[in-house]
């Protein structure tokens, strides 16, 4: 069926939302409160639209899409209401902009430079509210800055129904806040910065860092645990100094992670900007270390497809005998996102048929005179005695010696989810001082 | 220090919870009870409450907070409340206010109220949540002092 849309036909489904018809289909639809994952709300609204055969504007975010309705997102009408919804938002805000975390992806700063009044008609001084407030597990309010959409209390009561966020006193006074002695705790919470659109939320960990706007991002796969949540990695190089990431943004995937991150995951960019050295550069090295009679090697279960591909094609050709064994932890899982199994690619391993048995690897380790380490943390921190051990690593190891491979954050590649869901990530566009592990494979053939 | 209802409290909330086809309808009455068993609300007693009605901690605070006739701290003084609207103002309640303010802050916790429904009887004040209608500062000399 279509609807008509400022006089550009689409096509949609019946029942669908029609604030969802039009962010699907790239309308520029402004929305403070509904947010894809969290439904609607209606409390904000900011989505409003004119309908034809409608006396009044209605609100987007709970208008039903029927056959060839007759929608208008931009008339003079439509930006006249807009213009006095933001003039009540900011009546109290203290337009503390530049030096706000969230200016330049801000929905409140997008929004007014659209519609803005910019004049103000307010004679009584603004309500005064707390700011910088620790709400626990990272999280800092702003209160002054709240739009009160409601997105941070719906997610602590709809989907961690943890229910701390909540709003005390009214009208203007109304504010959001954790009760005294009751701070934010879920290993989800972190989530609620990303959710709100405007600076009220922000994360201890990311504030004051970087302003966003120099920031790129890689559409990539968090490895944390073999959830395989979406995610951006956002990153930068600023002059003389390398590139670093700052943080992991959710990236909507319907399937998996809807638009959430579990806090683990979410810090878990950290590891990419560690810095350790390679105790050797040369390829010779390596060639040399080959020529070792009885090899055995271990290859981490969160490499990806090509990555253990390329492993795999490399052991069989010289008859070393290839091991994975799964990153376990049984206090990791919960009934969410997170996942006991932490291999980011462990579905992968099996695909590719590389052996997994525990007891295996432990007896060819007896023999082995060579252990080659493909990034797994098992030989990181732990020496079997009388061997020579040699890591293709991308991170610090403390026996043995290394060689820097890049990590996933400059690599392309495919892993396999927990569920079986086949998944792509995309390297950083910056230049990485350490080789990719399959050309350097390529090279010691 | 930890906080539960009275008996007779306890007798009422089965009566009501009978009268509620959710158990979150609970939050009102409730925080009124505690409120009268106390004389205000403490966190301890929200606890109870969140326990009761099975709902977040944080509800229960967000709508003792939303009403301003729960009191969420313990007064040190006792409260007199006067309302200041329309009935009372024709009648008089700015005599009132300002006789009150001016001669018994510092013994009683003054607060100005929207109306309390005895417009029938105004000016009126309240003390510690009794009514006294169509009161003149004489009255209040001796009520007030009698305390
Ligand atoms: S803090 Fe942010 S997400 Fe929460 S109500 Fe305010 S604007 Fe919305
Ligand atoms: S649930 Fe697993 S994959 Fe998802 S963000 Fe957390 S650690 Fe990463
Ligand atoms: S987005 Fe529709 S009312 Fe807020
Ligand atoms: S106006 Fe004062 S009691 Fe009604």
């Amino acid at each position: 069926m279509k609807i008509l849309v400022d006089n550009t036909p689409i096509e949609c489904q019946e029942g669908e939302l029609l604030i969802d018809v039009l962010i699907n289909n790239g309308v520029e639809i402004p929305h403070f409160c509904y947010q894809q994952d969290l439904g609607m709300d209606g409390n904000c609204r900011m989505c409003m639209v004119e309908i034809k055969g409608q006396k009044r504007p209605q609100i987007a975010c709970d208008t039903f899409v029927c056959e060839n309705l007759e929608v208008s997102t931009k008339s003079e009408k439509i930006n006249e209401v807009k213009r006095s919804i933001l003039e009540l938002e900011l009546l109290n805000h203290p337009v503390d902009c530049p030096i706000c975390d969230q200016a330049g992806e801000c929905k409140l700063q997008d929004y007014y430079m659209d519609y803005g009044l910019y004049e103000s008609h307010l004679c009584t001084p603004k309500t005064k509210k707390g700011k910088h407030i620790d709400l626990g597990s990272n999280v800092m309010l702003d209160q002054e800055r709240c739009v009160l959409c409601m997105r941070c209390v719906r997610f602590t009561s709809n989907i961690t129904k943890t229910g701390e966020l909540g709003v005390i006193g009214r009208g203007d006074k109304a504010k959001i806040a954790v009760a005294p002695n009751h701070p934010l705790n879920n290993s989800y919470a972190m989530n609620v910065v990303e959710l709100c659109p405007v600076g009220a939320l922000t994360s201890k960990d990311f504030r004051f860092q970087q302003r966003v706007w120099f920031l790129d991002s890689a559409k990539s796969i968090c490895h944390g645990c073999s959830r395989g949540c979406n995610i951006f990695i956002d990153y930068n190089e600023t002059k003389y100094t390398d590139e670093k990431v700052y943080r992991f943004r959710a990236r909507r995937n319907k399937e998996i992670n809807l638009s959430f991150l579990c806090d683990f995951g979410r810090l878990s960019y950290k590891e990419l900007n560690e810095k350790f050295t390679s105790s050797t550069w040369h390829v010779e090295t390596f060639k040399e270390y080959l020529k070792i009679e009885k090899k055995v090697a271990l290859a981490s279960p969160s490499l990806s497809l090509q990555q253990l591909q390329a492993i795999k094609e490399f052991c069989e050709k010289n008859s070393i005998a290839l091991y994975s064994l799964p990153y376990v932890d049984e206090s990791f899982g919960d009934d969410w996102l997170k996942i006991n199994d932490r291999s980011a690619n462990f579905a992968g391993v099996k695909e590719l048929l590389i052996s997994t048995c525990q007891n295996d690897f432990e007896n060819s380790l007896k023999d082995a005179n060579l252990i080659i380490n493909f990034d797994h943390n098992l030989l990181k921190s732990h020496m079997p005695e009388n061997k020579q051990l040699l890591h293709f690593s991308t991170s610090k190891c403390d026996y043995g010696t290394v060689y820097a491979i890049a990590n996933f954050a400059h690599e392309n590649g495919t892993l396999i989810n927990c569920d079986g869901i086949r998944q792509e990530y995309y390297a950083t566009k910056y230049r990485c001082e350490t080789p990719r592990l399959v050309e350097l494979l390529e090279e010691l053939k | 220090m930890s906080f539960s209802f009275n008996e007779t409290n306890n007798l009422k909330i089965e009566l009501l919870s009978k009268r509620y086809p959710q158990k979150k309808a609970l939050i009102l009455p409730l925080l009124w009870l505690a409120q009268k068993q106390e004389g205000f609300i403490s966190e301890e007693a929200m606890v109870k409450i969140s326990e009761l009605s099975h709902m977040p901690y944080m509800h229960i605070y967000s709508v003792a907070s939303f009403y301003s006739m729960f009191r969420l701290v313990k007064n040190e003084k006792k409260v007199v409340e006067v309302c200041r609207t329309l009935s009372c103002e024709l009648n008089g309640s700015q005599v009132i206010k300002k006789h009150l303010l001016e001669n018994y802050s510092d013994k009683y916790e003054i607060l100005e109220v929207e109306c309390m429904g005895a417009c029938g009887g105004a000016p009126m004040c309240t003390l510690e949540g009794k009514y006294i209608e169509n009161v003149t500062p004489k009255m209040l000399d001796e009520v007030l002092n009698a305390n």
